[in-house]
C-alpha cells in the first residue's frame, strides 16, 4: 500500500469552457492535458499569444480580441499535511543505515 | 518536523500536558505560497494579481481516525504572469494571525498560467497526526 502524498500523484484538470477533466503529472503545463472542442490543439492554455498562435496557427490566444477557440483550464491542488515529511523520513533512513550495518569484530 | 509550525507544536504540547489553552479565533486561512515553509520559517506569499494575502477562509471536518480535511472549497484566477506555487500555510484568524501548519503542494511547483485557475476541491488539503 501507498500512503497518499508518498508517491507521485497527478493533478486533475478540468476545462473551464466545456467541464472536460484530464490527469497529468506535467507540473509545469497542466494544461496541456485537457484536449476537447473548446481547445483542439494541446497548449498552455495561457495569454501569451505568441505561442498559443504556434498552435493554432493565428487562429487563438485567449486574450486577444476575436479569440474563438482557447479556454482557460481549472486545475486542482492537493496536499498532505502530515508529522513526518517522506522526504526527511528517507534522509534519515540514509543517515542511519551505514551505523545499522557497521559489524564489530570482537 | 514537517507540518507544524514550531511555536504553535509547543503550544498544543502544553495545551495537552499543562492544560494550558491555546488562543481561541474565527477560522482558518489557507495561503499560497512560491517558496516552502519550513517549522521556522514562513514560506514567501504569492503576490500576484488574482490572489489577496492573507488567504481564504477554509473549513474543516471534525477530526476522525487521528485525520481530517478540508470541507470547504477555494479558487483563486491568475490574472498576472505565471504562479509558480509550491508550499500551503494554514493560519488562524486572530488579529494578529498565528501560522498552524504547513506543506507543500503534491508536484510542486505548479505552474498556474494566467487566466488559469488554480483550485482546492473539498478534501483536497488533508491533515493526519499518524
Amino acid at each position: 500500500m501507498t500512503l497518499p502524498g508518498f508517491a507521485p500523484e497527478p493533478l486533475r484538470v478540468s476545462c473551464l469552457g466545456c467541464g472536460t477533466e484530464a490527469w497529468t503529472y506535467d507540473y509545469q503545463h497542466p494544461g496541456r492535458a485537457v484536449e476537447c472542442g473548446c481547445c483542439p490543439a494541446p497548449h498552455d492554455h495561457d495569454a501569451n499569444a505568441a505561442s498559443c498562435s504556434l498552435e493554432h496557427e493565428g487562429d487563438c490566444g485567449k486574450g486577444v480580441p476575436g479569440c474563438r477557440v482557447c479556454r482557460p483550464v481549472a486545475i486542482f491542488g492537493t496536499a498532505h499535511l502530515r508529522m513526518f515529511d517522506p522526504a526527511e523520513l528517507l534522509e534519515a533512513l540514509g543517515e542511519d543505515a551505514p551505523q545499522s550495518l557497521e559489524v564489530t569484530e570482537a | 518536523m514537517a507540518m507544524f509550525d514550531q511555536g504553535q507544536a509547543g503550544a498544543i504540547l502544553n495545551a495537552v500536558l499543562r492544560q494550558s489553552t491555546t488562543a481561541s479565533t474565527t477560522g482558518i486561512k489557507l495561503r499560497l505560497g512560491t517558496s516552502a515553509p519550513t517549522a521556522t520559517a514562513n514560506m514567501t506569499e504569492l503576490s500576484s494579481s488574482g490572489y489577496t494575502s492573507g488567504g481564504t477562509v477554509m473549513t474543516f471536518n471534525a477530526a476522525s481516525a487521528a485525520a481530517t480535511s478540508n470541507s470547504s472549497s477555494a479558487s483563486w484566477t491568475n490574472g498576472g504572469s505565471t504562479w509558480s506555487l509550491v508550499g500551503l500555510e494554514l493560519w488562524d484568524e486572530a488579529g494578529s494571525p498565528v501560522r498552524w501548519l504547513f506543506g507543500s503542494w503534491t508536484g510542486q511547483p505548479i505552474s498556474i498560467a494566467n487566466g488559469n485557475v488554480f483550485q482546492v476541491a473539498a478534501a483536497g488539503v488533508a491533515a493526519s497526526l499518524v
